[in-house]
């Protein structure tokens, strides 16, 4: 019952897509619109993934829209400390090693990219559950988490994430 | 409206400049960082063209040039990685 | 007042990308340029995106402007990324274009 209500979920988001890119809601659309979300799904399901859809992305609606809008102010956040580094013209990086402590997949994806979309720092490596970060010298969001053992604030988010 | 128009103008000036980089960058990766930061630009620049002149297909073009940029990035920084090794 | 709202926006979106074109040129080293120029970027694009919404009003063309922004949102990260494992595999070290 729980798998029929995720499926219909993702359906109806897929529907919804396709009615803005055809811009029109009339009765015909929305049928074509569920028919080409259904059988995509399938497709993908059947051809493109090892594991189901709904396993390797599985994560909670909720869970989502608060990382992003934590993700929304960080970016403002550290986009007004990148503007003064242009003007004083710092421009010493270094590289961190940093062990994450979610062991999901799909979390760590999701963390290299945000760490990649804040300004500032970016993912130029990933093994197993240790990421390299190359940040400037005075970043220290990463660094202080890896001398202290705990997790990040993203990461406080993220354990959360599985449904 | 003359406003639209204004940030069209300063934002072929940014394209020009962001140019200038890629025919100066000393290495590869520069012009790279370059073509990224073009295609970002051109995607803003479709849509205020869109909304100028009020035809909404124009919102298409620019769907399918943030599609095309991301993979003409990927797929050549890629073949720099491999050393032209694709196999 | 919605519209002067999202001129703003745009305005604001405007200053940030000069400051990363500026970015572009004034940093030597290619690490410290893409840390910097090709993020300023995104806030940029956020930001000015945002105005153009606010600026078409309630209709299928912003859910597409919505639409675009959040493509770009999850791939740009991945072209940034792209550039700088290349460049990092490739044996491209930290200063190498300051150090003497």
């Amino acid at each position: 019952m729980k798998k029929m209500f995720r499926t219909l979920v993702l359906v109806i988001i897929f529907t919804g897509i396709w009615l803005v890119l055809n811009e029109s809601m009339s009765l015909s659309q929305i049928l074509t619109g569920l028919f080409f979300s259904a059988v995509s799904l399938l497709f993908t399901n059947r051809m493109l993934l090892e594991n189901d859809y709904r396993n390797t992305y599985a994560i909670k609606p909720e869970v989502l829209l608060h990382y992003a809008m934590y993700l929304f102010v960080q970016i403002y956040r550290s986009g007004f400390s990148a503007i003064l580094k242009i003007i004083k013209g710092e421009d010493t990086v270094k590289i961190i090693e940093y062990e994450t402590c979610i062991s999901n997949d799909l979390g760590i994806c999701l963390l290299a990219n945000a760490i990649t979309l804040t300004p500032g720092t970016v993912t130029i490596g990933k093994n197993g559950r240790q990421l390299q970060i190359l940040a400037f010298q005075d970043e220290n969001t990463f660094t202080d988490v890896a001398a202290g053992k705990s997790c990040s604030p993203y990461e406080m988010i993220l354990r959360s994430m599985d449904s | 409206m003359i406003f639209l128009e204004t940030t069209l103008f300063v934002i072929a000036i940014y394209i020009v400049l962001v140019l200038v980089r890629v025919i100066l960058g000393p290495t590869i990766w520069d012009r790279l960082l370059g073509l990224n930061a073009i295609s970002a630009k051109m995607i803003m620049s479709i849509v205020i063209l869109a909304i100028i002149t009020n035809q909404s297909y124009l919102l298409d073009v620019a769907l399918v040039y943030a599609l095309l940029g991301f993979i003409s990035t990927v797929l050549i920084a890629r073949f720099i990685e491999k050393k032209g090794d694709i196999s | 007042m919605t519209d002067l709202f999202a001129y703003l926006l745009i305005t604001v979106a405007l200053v940030f990308m000069a400051l990363g074109v500026i970015g572009l040129f004034r940093f030597k080293d290619f690490y410290s340029r893409i840390l910097i120029s090709a993020k300023i970027e995104t806030v940029g694009f956020l930001t000015i995106m945002i105005g153009f919404a606010i600026l078409s009003g309630l209709s299928y063309a912003t859910m597409k402007i919505l639409l675009i922004t959040l493509l770009v949102m999850i791939t740009n990260p991945l072209s940034t990324h792209a550039i700088a494992r290349s460049a990092f595999l490739s044996g491209y070290t930290i200063n190498q274009e300051t150090r003497p």
